[in-house]
């Protein structure tokens, strides 16, 4: 080759370089720029501004790298959160289906979640979201009419019962095994399922205003609290649905939404990694070649908070004249207590994944000394140690999530005669002391029917009702 | 060389337990296909050919059996008003969207006969929403009055009212089990307090295992 063509090729070698710097560059100021789009948008929703966080969600789809499926969740919640039901609902349905889709595993993804993380295979809801979305598709129905919600309802009692089948059949699993011939006890219901106890509400509600459904409305009532783990239904529900209330009356539900759910976050398995830590040094000890050190710990995903604890309610009243008629809301679902128990119920196969992925890389490390045939403590077995460890700490924890979920979902109903109604709705303190402003609605109440009332409690200001159009 | 089959294990076993992802397909069933059986609960299979029976039982007796009739056809055939009060669902399954089902066809079975008029789904539901009134309490005489009433004022009396309840049974053995669903069709005459039931019965077995059919049935 010729001193000038070598020239050449070194150029084409440096440009080609160069390209590939500004790609990765762009690439991570991209995932970046959504990531930044992103803290907007939750900025913006904790302060109540559910158009902002929209626009923000917009400017994070745009961005190449972005968790598309993700965004898409999180912008029909803001989107319905901000008025526009009937496109949220469009949304979230589209989502929907594409993450049905998306659940089923892929080969590829799995394979490079291998070399990779769990990052690398696309996000798909955890059980409590997936039930989570489901509510909120009837709730964005209801919110525009209701045509759909009795379709969806019923898909999302679908789910319900699978879970109570999966659950008689786990707890006679566990009789079998420790061969316990007594009776069944009552099934205890994990927090991970709370979701149910909405959806059995809201499917209760919807079914309530056929008289000829009052079986089926009786049996969602029961449901609810099955999964709200076997509480009475006195204690939650104050006030008959639909066509359970007197003649000429409806039922005014109203749906709080309160805070946001928790993030996630990196947690060290520190057992693991010790346990990691030892087999390394035996392998490399008694093996021919070393194994990169255990220096980046096994992480996996756990929420940040256990539970949602609100001192604040919503309180509902009515004047009918003569006296004041007024219920409290009570929490139906804690959904920051369904993500940790779905934590718990996932943490040993999290640890599995991530140790059989250490195994994998140190395994390729190892062979790859093998067949290059690299001496113990030469430089190049140094500097494949360090690629290995570069390797093993570039792993991520699976900390995806659906962001703008709430917190808690909390309920409340009255009955009140039909026409247009005046109510009033309070933010409380437990001790039922006014925590905030006072937000009156207009609701127009049937006879026999239910008219609903959504409200959501932005995390930065708990004590302010924002009820939805 | 070891390293590598390590690798490789791992590594398989990854892969192994993940698949493809695939795309969901549908087509239209001819109408000489079957009805899928489901697998774990009552469906198609299930609740069309008790519908069926169930009809066509109500209906030859009713020819003999029922004598309270609004009026009669130019050809002199009785003819009864019915007002179809829904489907009771008392089996230990949610029927789901079923339950839509099993009330138009039984509603469409029953119409089709020229002794029977249905009073239509829509003032039925009107009407029961307005006196708040759960089909099971319409055996009660002030009820039926209220209902009356009601359908009246909406020019829509009936003579008959047809409740349908759908019930199971449930035998176990270890992890199998067979459902008995039964569906009953009760035809109440309000003016003279009788009644007329048909039932249909249809027994499915759910096994863990193909065994199971074999084991439990013979087959």
């Amino acid at each position: 080759m010729s001193p000038r063509a070598e020239t050449r090729t070194s150029g084409r070698w440096q440009s080609g370089l160069c390209l590939a710097c500004i790609a990765v560059v762009s690439m991570v100021a991209g995932c970046q720029s959504a990531a930044q789009h992103q803290l907007t948008a939750l900025s913006a929703f904790d302060n109540g501004d559910f158009q902002a966080s929209v626009t923000a969600l917009d400017a994070a789809a745009e961005e190449r790298g972005s968790e598309q499926e993700l965004i898409a969740v999180d912008h029909a919640i803001a989107r319905m959160l901000s008025g526009n039901a009937l496109y949220g609902e469009t949304e979230l349905r589209q989502a929907r289906s594409r993450l049905d889709y998306l659940k089923q595993k892929d080969l590829k993804e799995q394979t490079q979640a291998v070399f990779t993380d769990d990052q690398a295979v696309s996000w798909t809801p955890r059980d409590y979201e997936r039930r989570m979305i489901d509510s909120l598709l009837v709730l964005a129905s209801l919110q525009h009419g209701g045509e759909d919600s009795f379709a969806y309802s019923s898909q999302a009692m679908e789910t319900v019962h699978q879970d109570l089948q999966s659950l008689q059949a786990a707890e006679s699993e566990r009789q079998d095994a420790e061969q316990d011939a007594s009776e069944a006890d009552e099934l205890i219901v994990p927090n991970r399922f709370s979701v149910n106890a909405l959806s059995a509400y809201l499917h209760a509600a919807v079914n309530s205003e056929q008289a000829m459904n009052s079986d089926l409305t009786d049996r969602s009532i029961r449901a609810v609290s099955f999964w709200h783990r076997g509480s009475d239904s006195s204690d939650l529900l104050t006030a008959g649905f639909g066509t359970q209330t007197g003649k000429r009356h409806g039922t005014v539900h109203v749906i709080t939404l309160h805070g946001r759910v928790t993030d996630w976050q990196p947690e060290t398995a520190v057992p693991t990694s010790a346990a990691l830590l030892v087999a390394g040094e035996i392998l490399s000890s008694t093996g021919d070649h070393t194994v990169p050190p255990n220096v980046a710990p096994v992480q996996i995903a756990r929420p940040i908070h256990e539970a949602f604890t609100s001192r604040i309610q919503t309180r509902i009243s009515w004047d009918n004249g003569s006296n004041v008629v007024q219920q409290t809301g009570r929490q139906l679902v804690d959904l920051n207590a369904a993500a940790f128990d779905s934590y718990q119920q996932s943490r040993d196969d999290q640890i599995a994944r991530a140790v059989a992925r250490r195994i994998v890389k140190k395994a390729s490390v190892y062979a790859a000394k093998d067949s290059l045939g690299v001496g113990s403590n030469s430089g190049l077995d140094v500097v494949i140690n360090l690629g290995g460890m570069a390797w093993e700490a570039l792993e991520k924890p699976d900390t995806r999530h659906i962001s703008l979920l709430p917190a808690s979902v909390e309920v409340v109903q009255l009955e009140v005669p039909v026409g247009s109604q005046e109510v009033h709705l309070d933010p409380v303190w437990n001790d039922g002391a006014l925590a905030g402003e006072r937000v009156t609605v207009d609701v127009e109440v049937e006879d026999g029917r239910n008219s609903y009332v959504i409200c959501v409690c932005p995390p930065q200001q708990p004590d302010r009702l924002i009820v939805l159009p | 060389m070891k390293a590598l089959q390590l690798t490789g294990c791992a590594l398989l076993t990854f892969v192994l337990l993940s698949g493809c992802r695939n795309r969901q397909y549908a087509h239209v069933l001819d109408r000489d296909d079957q009805d899928m059986v489901g697998s774990h609960e009552a469906g198609a299979e299930t609740w069309k050919p008790l519908i069926d029976e169930s009809v066509a039982s109500m209906l030859g007796r009713a020819c003999s059996d029922v004598s309270t009739v609004s009026y009669t056809t130019a050809g002199g055939t009785p003819v009864r008003n019915v007002c179809f009060v829904g489907v009771e669902n008392r089996s230990s399954e949610p029927i789901g969207d079923f339950r839509e089902q099993i009330y138009e066809y039984i509603d469409a079975a029953i119409g089709r006969s020229d002794q029977f008029d249905m009073i239509s789904r829509r003032y039925v539901e009107a009407a029961m929403s307005e006196i708040r009134c759960r089909p099971e309490v319409l055996v009660l005489p002030q009820k039926q009055a209220e209902l009356q009433a009601a359908l009246q004022r909406a020019e829509q009396p009936f003579d008959f009212i047809l409740f349908a309840k759908i019930s199971s049974g449930t035998t176990r053995s270890n992890k199998d089990y067979q459902r008995d669903y039964l569906l009953t069709l009760e035809l109440l005459d309000i003016h003279t307090g009788k009644s007329l039931k048909e039932s249909a019965s249809l027994r499915k077995g759910y096994h863990k295992t193909r065994l199971g059919e074999l084991r439990h049935y013979g087959n």
